[in-house]
């Protein structure tokens, strides 16, 4: 009993002493953010801060010229639910196609889906700004959110994966109960995919969240801007930039994703197990 | 049961979305007589916020036409100009940098001309020097009104040179004076005696003064025929890092931003860059006092130049010149815009401006001032031959100027490895 | 909580692999399907649809587009020229700095990626091992993943390896001689190589989704059986991850090649090009040199590069890789 009680101490202590090493350079961030602004960088190496300029969190707040980081935040959490919701449900239904049924073409398919992951989004972005303008979508949320419900290749790739962990004999009993392709899909797979279409939610919605390339080449109107973007307009390397405030507002940017994680991760450790197979 | 309520969620979602985008539209059909111009400019928070106040002033004076801002940060700026350069889609006024992105868009005929307006009084330029006006022409065209001036300065430390016990410099130093003030810091305190100076801007300064340019005047080679040049410009600077009076670039890399050079520690006493940029050292460097004067050099009046600190261009597409050149004039004629925004796109190009606005200016704008002032009776005309492929020509500059300053070249083969990568990249 | 997951779920799963009256029905079903067969054909591509318009309504376009500016000598904002090959010969014969970028790319995903597969994994199984706590534990290693590649992030990791910084207060402390770690050529690619370690997050949330998918039964029977948890972990919890291992090793290679944001916020680049990472350079010369038909020519080079290690994985995979789908 004693000894598989120091061997739990022993444990945490490890985890512990390995978490805060991890996280020392975001304690670091929360801290410059109650800095006052222009003494950032001369006591950078300390991690109390001098006093709690609160202010920085109210003045970063407020935003550009009257449209203020509520504004952002609203419109990042609209842009990140829908394009999760869409890449989710497209990248699934497509990673079963993948995975479990034969067809013609199958790997011609599955090629062409992996190499659009090889191009940087900078190289074709030219392009596509020439495309989506055609289709008169600038300054709107449509080219950052239609195409996730065409799936999105890195998610179609991981629930195919999880999905050939599954054994085969569970859908061809299924088969044998009457059940076609799209009830096996919704009622055998989807329910055992859980912890695979949660991590990707998670991703979905932490990239979203985080991209700053897309809106900024598709959106002109500071109103729609998302967070991602709102932060860049904090700095200008040739005039007084407020760090206080950015680092403020960068702090603030992180709590959205940490939430969902913690909400979210929950569904990853219960996984297989409580998801049951019954249904 | 789950799974339809998300599918209905998405279909309303679409709808709503659909739906926001048919309303602007619709806004920009309706309003009729309004002409509504789309404007762009990169800044930080305070910029952005002094710019909408300076649109809404416009619009008051101006209510048939109406901005539509669209600013973003630095970072990003012309990425997002580009594709929509590409996509025929460029606002129709837009915040320029002068040098090789002036020359880009100007070469493609992707600006408008602004002549006419300023031939027909539409943008009012009277009283602004000629020197500043010509740094936004290109081949006979006038591309650009600058926002304001900036000038390369020599920032100084003057607490720091106080405490070695170094005079603080003037206009009259030379390049010695310079080297025995750095050396003299460094033997006095133990800190470094000069900040080093990267080659981007301070070469071209460095030729100027000895009556050179950095490219030749079609930019289709390099301005100068002698490497001594190069050389002479290597030699200074490693010489100072091989004495440890100024930082190598292990020193310089780490370096985080504006505030945190070292000439706001404390740590050096001079500093060559931007005049714009003394807001954020001063602030930066707390109780610390820094002044400002020329760059040293003998023929520094030769040197020397005004550049605008960015330009008001139009766009070649745009639909409404007239309501854009309006805009501009506004800018550039109305004190009510310096008083919101200070000098914070540089120094004002028209003189009754600038005296207008001296009455209440804080300290150190008022630096600022008096240095451009004296930049202004100090300099020659900005060379604005820059080619398109100037930055990468500047690449390698910086790229050999590493080499050398760890010593990995000779300021010798430094010099001629330039000159070999300058013409490669310039002969295609 | 734990006791409940082995009572009920993975029972069917023992069923179906092992009831024979099943496998018989199964095998009966067989000539059925194969008659059926482009039945398949129509199932398939209905599953995949949503991927084939969006590729052919969205995503090709672009791409062909950017193949052809390859070929031109496209300068941003003017019209593009049909050059040939050019853009091509130009990269292998004239570009010293094309090389530099492409040695220091492949240093940097060839270190890079097996330290954070590795510890990403070595992490996941830990935490699948801790019971209290794992969820705050989790989350706490997945932040240093969510701050991504911001403006705050560069200035943290410059002052982290700082003359002043954390790094050198450790070291110093413990009686080791301090470094100038970014300011050296030779070491700065190191901080950008521990960034990407340190950002372990994504790949170590899939190794523990893959973990928590291989059902509790099979470690029970083994344990019944006899087996330790060394030999547990090389017959059971190595084969059965090996479709993740495989998920997590693709996708990092292609990340590791295109990544761009650490050299572009943290380093850019310097010093003296040590760590221009390939994208970075493709960057520049693209935004900067205005040379977007030179950089698309760089982009389809390291498409082809990406492609090679990708197809070489796959191809391999047969051999290490063991699906339960494909067990007989």
């Amino acid at each position: 009993m004693n000894n598989k009680k120091t061997k739990k101490i022993i444990q945490h202590t490890i985890m512990i002493i390995f978490t805060l090493i991890m996280i020392y350079p975001l304690v670091w961030m929360f801290s410059s953010s109650l800095k006052e602004s222009s003494s950032v960088f001369v006591d950078a190496h300390s991690l109390i801060p001098d006093g709690f300029h609160f202010e920085n969190y109210i003045q970063g707040w407020k935003g550009f010229g009257g449209i203020s980081f509520s504004t952002f935040f609203f419109n990042s959490a609209i842009i990140s639910i829908i394009a999760t919701i869409g890449s989710i449900a497209s990248s699934a239904v497509i990673a079963y196609g993948f995975a479990r049924i034969k067809f013609a073409g199958k790997t011609i398919w599955f090629v062409c889906m992996m190499l659009t992951m090889m191009l940087p989004f900078e190289m074709v972005m030219i392009p596509q700004y020439i495309m989506f303008n055609k289709f008169g979508w600038i300054d709107t949320y449509l080219p950052l959110i239609l195409p996730t419900f065409f799936g999105i290749p890195f998610f179609i790739f991981l629930i195919m994966q999880f999905i050939r962990t599954i054994p085969m004999e569970l859908d061809e009993a299924a088969k044998i109960d009457g059940c076609n392709n799209f009830s096996i899909f919704f009622r055998i797979i989807v329910p055992l995919i859980v912890p695979a279409m949660m991590t990707s939610a998670i991703f979905s919605f932490y990239w979203r969240w985080d991209d700053f390339m897309g809106p900024l080449i598709y959106l002109s109107t500071p109103e729609k801007y998302p967070v991602s973007l709102a932060l860049k307009l904090f700095s200008d390397p040739n005039s007084v930039t407020n760090w206080g405030a950015m680092f403020a507002m960068s702090s603030l940017s992180i709590v959205p994703i940490f939430i969902i994680f913690f909400f979210f991760q929950r569904y990853i450790v219960d996984g297989i197990s409580t998801s049951g197979l019954k249904s | 049961m789950k799974k339809y309520i998300l599918l209905c969620m998405i279909l309303v979602l679409s709808a709503l979305l659909s739906a926001c985008s048919d309303t602007t539209s619709e806004a920009d059909s309706a309003d009729g007589d309004q002409v509504t111009l789309r404007m762009t400019w990169w800044g930080s928070q305070s910029r952005h916020d002094q710019t909408q106040e300076i649109i809404k002033k416009f619009e008051e004076e101006y209510p048939d036409i109406k901005i539509e801002p669209e600013f973003t940060g630095f970072d990003g700026y012309f990425e997002k100009m580009a594709a929509q350069a590409a996509g025929n889609d460029l606002p129709d006024i837009m915040q320029q940098n002068f040098g090789e992105y002036l020359n880009q868009y100007a070469d493609k005929g992707l600006l408008a001309d602004l002549s006419g307006f300023v031939e027909d009084g539409t943008i009012d330029v009277e009283g602004v020097s000629d020197t500043v006006m010509e740094s936004g022409m290109k081949d006979g065209k006038l591309l650009g009104i600058p926002t304001g001036t900036n000038a390369l300065a020599a920032f100084y430390n003057k607490t720091l040179l106080d405490e070695a016990g170094v005079e603080v410099p003037n206009e009259n130093w030379t390049w010695e004076d310079y080297v025995d003030a750095a050396k003299k810091v460094h033997d006095e305190t133990g800190k470094f005696g000069t900040r080093l100076m990267e080659p981007k801007n301070l070469f071209e300064y460095y030729l100027r003064e000895k009556g050179y340019k950095l490219f030749n005047d079609d930019g289709t080679d390099l301005g100068y025929t002698d490497d001594k040049l190069l050389e002479g410009y290597f030699t200074l600077n490693k010489e100072l890092i091989d004495d440890g009076v100024a930082p190598g670039y292990d020193t310089i890399q780490q370096i985080k931003g504006v505030e945190d050079e070292l000439i706001v520690h404390g740590e050096a006493p001079f500093d060559f860059r931007w005049s714009n940029q003394a807001t954020a050292l001063t602030s930066a460097a707390g109780e610390q006092e820094l002044g400002m004067t020329l760059l040293p050099g003998s023929n520094n009046t030769q040197g020397m130049y005004l550049k605008p600190a960015m330009l008001w261009s139009i766009s070649e597409n745009s639909e409404h010149k007239e309501e854009a050149a309006k805009f501009i004039n506004f800018f550039t004629n109305n004190i009510d815009v310096y008083e919101i925004g200070g000098s914070d796109r540089g120094v004002p190009i028209k003189e009754e401006i600038r005296s207008e606005m001296s009455s209440d200016l804080n300290e150190t704008d008022q630096k600022v001032f008096d240095y451009i002032e004296l930049v202004t009776e100090n300099s020659s005309p900005i060379d604005s031959n820059y080619p398109p492929q100037s930055t990468e020509v500047l690449a390698a500059l910086s790229e050999v100027d590493e080499l050398v300053m760890y010593g990995e070249l000779t300021p010798e083969e430094g010099a001629k490895q330039f000159r070999e990568k300058a013409m490669s990249i310039l002969g295609r | 909580m734990i006791p409940k997951k082995s009572e009920h779920s993975p029972a069917p799963l023992e069923e179906v692999s092992t009831n024979p009256d099943l496998k018989k029905k199964v095998n009966s079903v067989k000539p059925r399907r194969k008659v059926k067969s482009d039945n398949h054909n129509v199932t398939g591509y209905l599953f995949i649809s949503p991927f084939l318009i969006g590729f052919f309504s969205l995503t090709i376009f672009p791409i062909l587009y950017s193949f052809y500016l390859s070929f031109t000598d496209y300068d941003l904002l003017g019209t593009p020229n049909w050059i040939g090959f050019d853009n091509y010969v130009r990269m292998f014969t004239a570009d010293p700095t094309f090389w530099k970028s492409m040695k220091v790319t492949f240093f940097y995903a060839g270190v890079a990626v097996p330290i954070r597969l590795v510890f990403a994994l070595l992490v996941a199984l830990a935490l699948n091992k801790v019971v209290e706590m794992v969820g705050l534990y989790r989350t706490l290693l997945y932040l240093p993943s969510i701050v991504g590649g911001s403006i705050a992030i560069s200035i943290m990791w410059r002052q982290l390896f700082g003359n002043d910084g954390a790094v050198n207060s450790i070291l110093a402390s413990i009686g080791l001689p301090t470094h100038s770690w970014l300011g050296d050529p030779d070491t700065a690619i190191w901080t950008l190589i521990i960034l990407y370690g340190w950002q372990f997050g994504s790949s170590m949330l899939i190794f523990l989704a893959g973990l928590r998918n291989i059902p509790n039964t099979y470690y029970e029977a083994s344990s019944v059986d006899g087996a330790g948890p060394i030999k547990q972990f090389f017959i059971i919890t190595l084969p059965l991850l090996t479709p993740v291992i495989l998920f997590n090793t693709i996708m990092q290679v292609i990340q590791g090649f295109m990544a761009f944001t650490p050299s572009f916020v943290v380093t850019n680049g310097g010093p003296v090009n040590s760590t221009l990472l390939y994208v970075l350079y493709m960057y520049r010369r693209a935004f900067e040199y205005f040379d977007m038909g030179y950089a698309s020519a760089m982009a389809w080079v390291m498409l082809v590069i990406i492609a090679i290690f990708t197809a070489i994985i796959f191809k391999s995979s047969p051999h290490w890789v063991h699906y339960e789908s494909e067990n007989k």
